[in-house]
């Protein structure tokens, strides 16, 4: 659960698909999590947010990434890279999220300096105490940097 | 020698006579054989006798040349040296018996012609003894030394002997004066076993009569008989000039037909010289104021001197021709060699171009020998081959002496290419500065093709090996995430919908969920089965008591929940995967809890050494399997029980077995239904050698 900060979180979700945005905003509503979230829907549209490009010339930074490694187009993986790679942006939390579960996934992952790797459960309840854990350990638990 | 008035002598032809090319076979000859050799032995010095006494006739009884000893001499020496006394004893009575019967034929006594024919034998085989004990007889003409030797040892002792008996026989019986008829028969005798001797001996010898045949001797035989013919007219016209045209002759057949045309010439010369000088013509004949005696003993002297000259030039060119003949036979057996081999050779000179090649290149190349011959050698290789044999193979075999195995591409008069590989060899020491070469070239091409097919072949299955694990990359996401997307979908239907439906529709639900979550599972129990492969750690050392620990930990709840006892040995360490090792024994361990009877499962895994080999075994107290499912199991999805009460994607002993294969082992099962199965399994040990037994 959060314990609500003095100001709500930014958090960039970058997911392809739809179901997981609903699944994810789902679980965020029913965790009663305040913090607020932006979704992109592929990996160019990602590196423009977080590079303020247009059409997000006002977009905030965001104190969190949810990434899903496959995206059409630029992947996740050159989005992970990318970002770890702009001094402006490797300060911010990657949480890798995504079905796969190759070991190759998950070590190039980490090479790539993502903060940490989870595999999407199959079912709802699954899915929610991942959310859930999520929210405690990121909003609640670890302090972020200022956004 | 012929005498007095009935003595004898005849010139015989030179009959090789038959059989008596000596000591080719190796025991007694038969009597037939033998007794035609004799007889031809016979007629051969009768011919000759009878010619002797014609001139002895003419000649006023003093004979100047007594052909049939040395005919009977060269029988003597060539007959078979296995028909020992018997063989030559007939050839001697043969020979004895021509010279009795053409003195008897001539008017002598049948005491006198006698006594005539053992002093000529007497002779003979004295002549033979001589000759068979310091001499070589093969080598008349052959070596100067041996041919001086047989000649000196058969024409100047042997007879002493005979002249001796043969003056005193005649001086006896006719009262012919005892030194002057010595002389005489010594010098006829002597002067014979030179002239006829050689000729004799060389067509009784080995050759025989093939010497005839020879185109050398053809030539000589027609040159001889054309100038016998011509010394006709010659001596008629100008004895000075016939005997200037008779050396110039012999020279010439000696220097064209070697040994056999000198003999022959020399005896034919003999023969006509001799004829002319008794019929009174010739520089020797016609000489006025000589009797015929000392005229005759003039001609001896006069004859003696010819032959040896011409023997010694004969032997002398005989054998530089002979050398030459080697040398050529030699060369021609290598170039021979070297064109009909059955490989592809070149030789190539200074200048880079094509001295020589096999008619195996010319076939493979498809090309005529003229066609090639001069061109640069370079000119038959490919583009790419050609640069580099300039730049780099040339100079090698020239600095290095030889290049081996080199790959290069030829190519063809149709402009086909085809891969070949090259050795090459300086041709000559390197001092010599000589750049001549000589290279073999061998065909690779089906071996090139064998080579890029396998190498195609590895390229396909790569691809394809790249393909599959790219496969199993997207079914690990791709397929996962539409199924997570029916389950979790479900599962908000049913949480947000669910007290809406009744209960048929919650069935519905729960069926779909169902359904998903075994698709999930198959598509892991998949995936887990294609990422099993060979290990590149396999090297990596696994203690299995650990990796058996880590699978029971695993199947905790699952042992707890149905009771579950299990029994391990302790067990040793193998190369391999851990990962591996653990599933593989999660299977088995978890497929005979899984399969139990009706009793607390009881599940013990022991081990046991054979040979290089650890065997594992797990057994289990279980419901076991028909033997007619003892393979089926290993394949992959088959179930050999409903899925409602055993579940499982029917992956798991497929994925055991692919384990253990990829370790070096196998795996198969013993059971009988109802009385629970056991699983084998064997791995390779760590050391075969000396690893203690196990347990």
């Amino acid at each position: 659960m959060s314990t609500m900060s003095v100001s709500p979180i930014e958090i960039l979700l970058i997911e392809d698909n739809p179901g997981d945005v609903i699944l994810t905003r789902e679980a965020f509503e029913r965790l009663k999590i305040q913090n607020v979230l932006h979704v992109v829907a592929d990996g160019q549209e990602a590196l423009d947010y977080l590079k303020r490009r247009p059409p997000y010339e006002t977009a905030t930074k965001p104190q969190l990434i949810l990434l899903d490694l496959n995206l059409p187009g630029v992947d996740g993986r050159e989005v992970l890279e990318e970002i770890k790679r702009d001094e402006a942006l490797k300060a911010i939390p990657v949480v890798v999220m995504t079905s796969s579960e190759a070991e190759a996934d998950v070590v190039r992952s980490y090479e790539l300096h993502a903060n940490c790797y989870i595999g999407k459960p199959l079912d709802l309840e699954g899915f929610m105490s991942v959310v859930s854990a999520i929210d405690d350990f990121w909003f609640s638990v670890v302090i972020l940097p200022p956004s | 020698m012929a005498e007095g008035a009935t003595t004898t002598r005849a010139l015989g032809s030179h009959a090789r006579l038959s059989g008596m090319s000596g000591g080719v076979t190796g025991s007694r000859t038969a009597w037939l054989p033998l007794l035609s050799r004799a007889v031809a032995v016979a007629a051969v010095c009768l011919a000759g006798a009878l010619l002797g006494i014609s001139w002895t006739r003419e000649a006023g009884n003093v004979a100047a040349l007594w052909p049939p000893n040395a005919i009977l001499l060269a029988a003597l020496l060539h007959a078979p040296v296995a028909g020992g006394l018997r063989d030559r004893g007939c050839i001697l009575l043969a020979g004895g018996l021509a010279i009795f019967a053409a003195n008897l034929l001539f008017g002598d006594s049948l005491a006198v012609s006698a006594g005539l024919a053992l002093a000529n034998l007497s002779e003979v085989v004295l002549a033979l003894y001589l000759v068979a004990r310091f001499a070589e007889p093969r080598e008349i003409l052959r070596s100067v030394g041996q041919s001086g030797l047989i000649l000196l040892l058969a024409g100047g002792l042997a007879p002493i002997l005979a002249a001796s008996i043969g003056a005193s026989l005649l001086h006896l019986t006719y009262g012919a004066p005892l030194w002057a008829v010595w002389k005489t028969w010594y010098l006829a005798d002597a002067l014979s076993l030179v002239i006829f001797f050689p000729v004799a001996c060389l067509l009784s010898g080995d050759k025989g009569w093939s010497l005839l045949t020879a185109p050398r001797s053809k030539e000589a035989i027609v040159t001889v008989a054309a100038i016998c013919a011509a010394s006709w007219f010659l001596f008629l016209e100008s004895s000075l000039l016939a005997l200037i045209a008779l050396q110039i002759a012999l020279m010439w057949v000696t220097f064209r037909s070697g040994r056999f045309g000198s003999a022959l010439a020399v005896a034919s010369m003999a023969i006509v010289v001799t004829t002319w000088t008794v019929s009174g013509v010739g520089p020797i004949g016609q000489l006025e104021g000589y009797t015929i005696a000392d005229k005759i003993l003039y001609l001896q002297f006069a004859l003696i001197v010819v032959p040896i000259p011409i023997f010694a030039i004969a032997i002398a060119l005989s054998k530089e021709r002979e050398t030459a003949d080697a040398l050529a036979e030699s060369e021609a057996r290598y170039r021979d060699l070297f064109e009909k081999s059955p490989v592809m050779l070149l030789s190539i000179g200074s200048d880079g171009r094509l001295l020589s090649v096999s008619e195996h290149w010319l076939d493979k190349m498809g090309y005529r020998r003229e066609e090639v011959i001069g061109r640069p050698s370079v000119e038959f290789l490919s583009a790419g081959s050609r640069q580099q044999a300039l730049e780099e193979l040339l100079p090698r075999v020239f600095s290095e002496g030889a290049v081996r195995d080199v790959e290069c591409r030829l190519v063809t008069k149709d402009g086909e290419t085809f891969d070949a590989l090259l050795s090459a060899i300086r041709d000559g020491a390197p001092q010599t500065r000589v750049k001549r070469s000589f290279a073999v070239i061998t065909d690779v091409s089906k071996l090139k093709r064998a080579e890029r097919d396998f190498a195609d072949t590895v390229e396909k299955l790569e691809q394809s090996n790249r393909d599959l694990e790219q496969f199993a990359y997207l079914a690990s996401h791709d397929l996962q995430e539409p199924l997570r997307m029916v389950a979790s979908f479900t599962d908000l239907l049913e949480q947000e919908y669910g007290p809406k439906l009744d209960k048929r529709g919650r069935e519905f639900i729960h069926y779909a969920r169902d359904g998903a979550e075994r698709m999930s599972r198959l598509i892991h129990d998949l995936l887990t089965f294609s990422r099993v492969t060979r290990q590149d750690d396999s090297n990596a050392v696994v203690d299995l008591n650990m990796a058996v620990n880590v699978a029971l930990a695993n199947l905790q709840s699952v042992i707890d929940t149905s009771g579950a006892t299990v029994i391990c040995d302790d067990l040793p360490s193998v190369h391999g995967s851990s990962t591996q090792l653990t599933s593989l024994f999660q299977n088995l361990v978890g497929n005979a809890i899984k399969y139990r009877g009706d009793q607390p499962p009881v599940v013990s895994l022991t081990v046991k050494r054979l040979g290089p080999h650890w065997r594992f075994t797990v057994t289990d107290n279980g419901i076991g399997i028909d033997r007619k499912h003892y393979e089926r199991v290993f394949d992959l999805f088959k179930r050999l029980h409903h899925r409602g009460r055993y579940g499982g994607t029917g992956l798991g002993l497929a994925i055991c077995r692919r384990i253990v294969e990829g370790h070096g082992g196998s795996i198969w099962v013993e059971s009988e239904v109802g009385e629970g199965s056991r699983f084998h399994v064997t791995l390779p040990a760590l050391e075969p050698v000396t690893e203690a037994a196990a347990q």
